[in-house]
């Protein structure tokens, strides 16, 4: 664990880094921002007869508030909020585009073949295992997670298209 | 207070609930052993599994997964120098040592009943401490109520991990994701931007599983699972007598320390840890050992750790207010049985309140009799591959958000809220804070509007009651206590850099 978060660490100054980290805070500034106008056109009325709007709008200046403070010490050089970059092939950013892939195409494949590609691509890709393994694993472990919910928690779920 | 404890062992030692309090704090212990799964992911996976079950038995089976994981961090840690979750990161100064040197059997056993000690005096604290806090509580009205939940947000965002910027932008973000949805009072939209899935709000499973389930798969895989080899096979060893003496006060000192910090929100078992470890170290006649192999300094830690993981239910089940991120989503679950936790918990739902901590207690002896002889079946599940775990949470995870509100929808939002989740860990974003805004957002809210309702939209209602004033002035300590060290190091570092930058044209 320490070695990882030295290696992290070495990789901070990254430009790739830099660019991660101001899209991580361009994001919440953009939350923040949609949210405020959003909570304005909601109506915020006052304190005596709050509006629908006035929660969120509270909430949505602390968070560009935050984020104000966060770009302060972001540009001002502080490195404890710049995005720590791995050296080599990241397999999380694979896994990650995996999972998403599977989010949108599960109500078209069903549970079955989306969860198998999925754990596929775990065993396979990243773990390294043989690609009958790999398969094996996915399609095992995806039929008894819902062997388990099916028929012992009685919970319903298309398993095929 | 006897009555309530009596008839919460006897919904405590119902035959389905000593089953879930003996399944619970042995998926806690495998949790706790396998490296990077900790409690909160593994209460998110779970989750979703607990809907068939009554709320005392959710309640009751999930803690036993929190401090059962608590006690199954400090195998890991010990045996092959990785912690299984933050709270065990000081178990291996010490542990590590004395494994290397053929003390792990002993290591082993000292902590486990370190940690029985701890978990136990921390038990008693909880059973006497808990009803007073609830009752007092009880007299709190809505200004109160808001104030104190302030309170415990402004606690756990400014000494929680992180940093209190890091905090703040995740505690805020976390209160706005529970915005959206329906209006509370009106019933009108807020923030849905015209997604029918959203009118009824984000629901905390897939947050929750995203945010730690999702995101921790994606740190594990991040490196091929470069978790190195299992452990060495387990010499059967047992803690002399000298080393009983040895540790004897250490565990007393720090169950002490442990229940305190425990209670307070931002504390739990990572700094309760710390705080034991480094007060040991102070007091210990073995003070130049920590570090290489002490006893008493390892002791400290994990009794330390699992007497604040019992004591964080008490501002939990009497004040609302979950301490940390893992109290957070069981609150969340007591919420998806339709129990609000908080002042009226005691009165209201007995059996919950009573039954979880009678529960404990049971859980706290099974826990003990499992990880004495047990402790080399828990090395073994070290060695199940990760890429299988792996495999078995992403199914888990989808099947449990799913069941949820049998939504595609909500699967997908899991998945993105692991990449959020992914991106907050990198960048050390606290997610566990956001959570903990999530669960807080609601309770705020309708305090705020009821207290302004009370006083006809006047502020001044903050500060005409001794309670209020009271948190205000220590929000304001809180804020100043953080804000000052900065303000004197960042005029410290200023003036440093001029001194330097007159020092060098001089020599030019």
């Amino acid at each position: 664990m320490n070695q990882s978060t030295s290696m992290h660490d070495n990789t901070r100054g990254s430009w790739l880094g830099r660019l991660l980290s101001y899209s991580l805070l361009a994001m919440f500034v953009l939350v923040g921002t949609v949210a405020v106008a959003r909570a304005v056109s909601l109506g915020l009325g006052d304190l005596s007869s709050p509006g629908v709007g006035l929660w969120p709008f509270l909430l949505s200046i602390c968070l560009l508030t935050m984020c104000l403070v966060y770009a302060v010490a972001l540009f001002g050089g502080n490195e404890k909020f710049l995005f720590p970059i791995p050296k080599g092939f990241n397999y999380a950013i694979l896994v990650g585009i995996a999972t998403l892939v599977v989010g949108l195409l599960l109500p078209v494949t069903g549970y079955l073949p989306a969860l198998t590609a999925l754990g596929f691509v775990v065993c396979w890709w990243v773990g390294g295992y043989s690609w009958i393994k790999s398969l094996l694993i996915a399609v095992i472990a995806a039929s008894s997670v819902f062997a388990v919910f099916v028929f012992g928690l009685n919970i319903r779920m298309p398993l095929f298209p | 207070m006897l009555d309530g404890l009596i008839s919460g062992f006897e919904v405590a030692l119902s035959p389905e609930n000593v089953l879930f309090v003996f399944l619970g704090v042995l998926i806690g212990t495998v949790v706790g052993v396998l490296p990077g799964l900790g409690p909160l992911a593994a209460i998110a996976v779970l989750l979703p599994l607990t809907y068939s079950l009554s709320a005392s038995t959710a309640i009751i089976f999930l803690a036993g997964v929190y401090y059962g994981s608590m006690f199954g961090g400090r195998i890991p840690a010990i045996l092959l120098n990785i912690p299984g979750d933050s709270s065990s990161v000081v178990t291996t100064f010490d542990g590590y040592p004395l494994a290397q040197k053929g003390r792990g059997g002993a290591a082993l056993s000292i902590t486990a009943i370190g940690s029985f000690i701890g978990g136990s005096v921390s038990l008693i604290g909880l059973t006497f401490l808990a009803p007073l806090v609830s009752q007092v509580a009880v007299g709190m009205g809505p200004p109160e109520l808001f104030m104190l939940a302030l309170f415990g947000l402004f606690m756990v965002t400014l000494i929680g991990s992180g940093g209190a910027t890091k905090s703040g932008i995740a505690v805020t973000f976390g209160m706005l994701l529970a915005v959206i949805g329906m209006d509370p009072m009106t019933g009108a939209q807020r923030l849905t931007f015209g997604f029918q899935e959203l009118i009824d709000g984000i629901h905390i499973v897939p947050l929750v599983l995203g945010l730690f389930g999702i995101a921790e798969v994606l740190i594990d895989t991040e490196r091929r699972y470069s978790r190195g080899d299992g452990p060495k096979a387990l010499k059967k060893n047992f803690p002399s007598l000298a080393d009983w003496i040895s540790v004897r006060w250490a565990i007393l000192r720090a169950s002490v320390v442990g229940f305190f910090i425990g209670v307070i929100p931002g504390g739990g078992g990572t700094v309760s840890s710390i705080v034991a470890y480094g007060m040991e170290k102070k007091v210990s006649k073995n003070g130049e050992k920590f570090g290489h192999g002490a006893m008493d300094g390892l002791a400290s830690t994990e009794t330390a750790d699992n007497a604040s993981s019992t004591s964080s239910f008490i501002p939990l089940l009497t004040l609302g207010i979950p301490p940390n991120p893992v109290l957070a989503v069981l609150a969340g679950a007591l919420i998806l049985h339709n129990v609000t936790p908080g002042p009226q918990l005691m009165d209201e739902n007995p059996d919950i309140f009573w039954g979880v901590i009678a529960s404990m207690y049971i859980g706290t002896v099974v826990l003990l009799i499992l990880n004495l002889p047990l402790v080399g079946l828990f090395v073994k599940i070290l060695k199940v591959p990760a890429p299988v775990l792996t495999t078995i949470i992403l199914c888990l995870a989808v099947f449990g958000v799913f069941s949820v509100r049998q939504s595609f929808f909500d699967v997908a939002l899991m998945f993105v809220f692991g990449i959020v989740g992914y991106g907050f860990r990198k960048i050390g974003i606290p997610a566990g804070v956001l959570i903990i805004g999530f669960i807080l957002a609601p309770i705020l809210e309708g305090h705020f509007r009821r207290s302004m309702i009370m006083s006809a939209g006047s502020l001044d209602i903050f500060l005409q009651r001794p309670v209020t004033v009271t948190l205000i002035c220590g929000i304001g300590i809180l804020v100043l206590g953080s804000v000052i060290p900065k303000i004197r190091g960042a005029l410290k570092g200023g003036l440093e850099t001029r001194y330097r930058a007159r020092l060098s044209r001089r020599r030019e």
